[in-house]
């Protein structure tokens, strides 16, 4: 197994009672990236990063976090942030953060100098208890924990989820800044436009299972170009439409055919039909990942 | 290790805080010191009822001419004192009774402390009068000393094993009021999610290890701040010498009652913290904690079956027993004076307390965090024994 990659994982798999939750997964993320495991609910995610993170074990399969076995000898050069968020809601953020980062093997009075600082830079108070503070500010408070180790690796459940607009975008801003000081991030998601944003590869995952694995200019060329077209008239031109076109208020819309769409327009043009709007367009990532769950057989 | 000893000390320090900064900290603390003050307010008040009671007799073994001396001159102080002054009996004194003697200028009270303390003035009342009586017409005696003696009985093994039940019970009762916050801590973890985020930083055994130093810390401070009320309350309260010494000595006995009390801590809160891994609520961690507090109560119900006779079987089932173990120890440290049966003893606590330990933390490992249906209790079982 290579050094440069921050997490591998080979052929991990984990039963729960007979149902299988993750079936042989592999992955291979690179240091230094950001890295998105996309996948509908219940699709496998966070069972798959517990197991990598070595909250709980695989049944099968390898797996090596920032090059070591096991994952909790790197436990204190990792971050995490699960998807279910949890705080001492008695406690006050620059306590709370320090004890992250205790728990991570950062002295805790450094700790506390690094979390007025971070919470400083975020304006968020350090001295009030967490119950007292909005979803969003408390979601971020267990961000700034999550990195107030400086960790090398960064592994985020979910981290957008609950959070408005505004706080999604200083979490992407947060996620870049953390690139771009050198820590390998991966994070899961079911919002493909967060993994649109910031991913340089992603794992599209589906019933246990990985679907897909590339960067995501390379999920979206999986797939064909989507072509719309409205005409003025309608007529016999229609014949030489794909069979998976389908109109709506006069506008069609179908994959782009294997054999162009040149012999289409032939029809259009000899027909008269004149055309109103012709767009030939690949597909978005949300459209390439909507495809390659439904090729799993999953509603995204 | 050094790693999980570390992890546990940081979760430790943030629950030790959390705990004992807590209201619900200041009721537990109150809650064990109620009944003492409400003892000692009955004491008080009964002291108070006892004023017009007669006290205990005191033997009287003086010469026949003295002795008639005396008993005039308690009858005459008798009527305007009543029951200030104490009853005289001419015989020979019981064991643990206070006897007066000597003649009348050579007066001698022997007796226990508490008894030489309570009857020195009315004694002395008594003798002088007695004095003054048999002058009369002459010269005013002038007062003699009331020469005292505190007689101690050795205490019997009876004795000492009422120190050994109140050890037992002392140890069954801390244990068990603290295993009710060892499982709502867990739970109220578990509640605020911080669980996956512990499990992913610090292994399993530190956590566990963790919760466990904490509440004992917790604990300890609240038997401080106890033992610190009940030591005034026997300096006020109690006579010196009334609390039979242990055949070990106290400083030993002391000693083993702290570390047995760990032991017993320790062993007992691992069951608990099992049994809170697998709760999902407060109500839910009530429920399953309830067979283990009726077992708690039945292992120290056989522990303390035989806590006078230590060397019966069924005394050294217990002391063999981690679970009952520390309480048969205490009964026995009361009553026999050999160290090394200790030694054993606490060796094999905490061996057992390493594999329950171990055996704990597999549970909750995998239990705590698991997504998908409910298990299945085989499979339980089967993954507790796994590897």
């Amino acid at each position: 197994m290579s050094e440069a990659l921050a997490v591998e994982a080979h052929g991990i798999t984990k039963h729960f009672d007979g149902a299988t939750a993750v079936d042989g997964v592999d992955l291979a993320v690179p240091s230094g990236s950001i890295y998105g495991i996309l996948g509908p609910n219940g699709a496998g995610k966070t069972t798959t990063l517990r197991m990598l993170l070595g909250i709980i074990d695989p049944d099968s399969g390898e797996r090596r976090l920032l090059g070591a076995a096991s994952p909790l000898e790197v436990a204190d050069r990792v971050g995490y942030l699960p998807e279910e968020r949890g705080l001492y809601s008695g406690m006050n953020p620059r306590d709370a953060i320090a004890f992250m980062g205790a728990l991570r093997g950062l002295p805790l009075k450094e700790g506390k100098a690094r979390a007025t600082k971070l919470l400083a830079e975020h304006d968020l108070p350090a001295d009030r208890p967490i119950r007292t503070l909005s979803k969003g500010m408390a979601q971020l408070v267990q961000l700034l924990g999550t990195i107030v180790h400086k960790p090398g690796l960064i592994v985020l459940d979910e981290p957008f989820s609950g959070l408005d607009a505004i706080n999604q975008e200083r979490l992407e801003a947060l996620i870049r800044d953390q690139a771009k000081s050198g820590a390998t991030i991966l994070f899961s998601t079911h919002v493909i436009a967060h993994a649109e944003r910031l991913c340089e590869r992603i794992a599209v995952i589906a019933r246990g299972k990985i679907r897909f694995e590339g960067t995501p200019e390379e999920a979206r060329t999986r797939f064909p170009s989507r072509v719309r077209l409205a005409t003025r008239h309608a007529g016999d031109w229609e014949k030489a439409l794909p069979a998976d076109a389908k109109c709506e208020s006069g506008l069609w819309r179908f994959r782009l055919p294997e054999d162009g769409i040149e012999p289409l327009l032939k029809a259009v043009i000899e027909a008269d039909a004149g055309i109103e709007t012709l767009a030939i367009e690949p597909p978005s990532l949300h459209e390439a990942f909507v495809a390659i769950v439904g090729d799993a057989g999953e509603r995204p | 290790m050094m790693r999980t000893l570390r992890s546990a000390l940081v979760i430790a320090r943030r629950d030790y805080i959390a705990t004992v900064w807590s209201k619900t900290f200041l009721i537990f603390l109150i809650g064990p010191l109620l009944p003492l003050i409400f003892g000692a307010v009955a004491s008080m008040l009964a002291d108070g009822g006892d004023q017009g009671k007669r006290r205990d007799a005191v033997a009287l073994t003086m010469p026949a001419d003295d002795a008639a001396a005396v008993m005039n001159a308690r009858a005459k102080l008798d009527d305007r004192l009543g029951d200030q002054i104490p009853l005289l009996e001419r015989h020979a004194p019981a064991p643990g009774q206070a006897a007066l003697g000597g003649t009348l200028d050579r007066p001698r009270l022997d007796g226990p402390p508490q008894a030489l303390h309570d009857l020195g003035g009315p004694i002395g009342l008594i003798l002088d009068t007695a004095r003054a009586d048999r002058a009369l017409g002459g010269t005013p005696p002038a007062p003699v000393d009331l020469n005292t003696a505190a007689i101690q009985p050795p205490p019997d093994d009876h004795d000492r094993s009422d120190v050994g039940k109140v050890a037992q019970f002392i140890l069954f009762f801390l244990t068990f009021l603290i295993a009710s916050m060892l499982v709502s801590n867990l739970v109220e973890e578990k509640a605020n999610k911080i669980i996956e985020l512990l499990a992913s930083a610090v292994p399993i055994d530190a956590i566990f290890l963790g919760k466990l130093i904490a509440m004992l810390g917790a604990t300890l401070t609240g038997v401080v701040v106890w033992a610190s009320c009940a030591a005034i309350g026997i300096e006020a309260f109690v006579p010196a010498g009334a609390i039979p010494t242990p055949a070990i000595g106290w400083p030993i006995f002391l000693g083993l009652g702290l570390v047995y009390f760990v032991m017993l801590f320790l062993l007992w809160g691992v069951l608990y913290l099992g049994v809170g891994a697998q709760a999902g609520s407060a109500r839910e961690a009530q429920t399953l904690a309830m067979p283990l507090s009726l077992g708690q109560a039945l292992v120290f119900t056989f522990a303390s079956a035989q806590a006078s006779h230590p060397d019966r079987p069924i005394a050294l089932i217990a002391a063999i027993i981690p679970w009952s173990s520390p309480f048969a120890m205490m009964a026995r440290a009361a009553i026999l004076p050999a160290l090394w049966p200790h030694l054993a003893a606490l060796a094999l606590q905490f061996v057992t307390l390493l594999i329950a330990i171990k055996l704990g933390a597999r549970l909750f490992r995998t239990n705590i965090l698991k997504t998908g249906r409910p298990a299945r209790q085989p499979n339980r079982f089967a993954r507790l024994f796994r590897r």
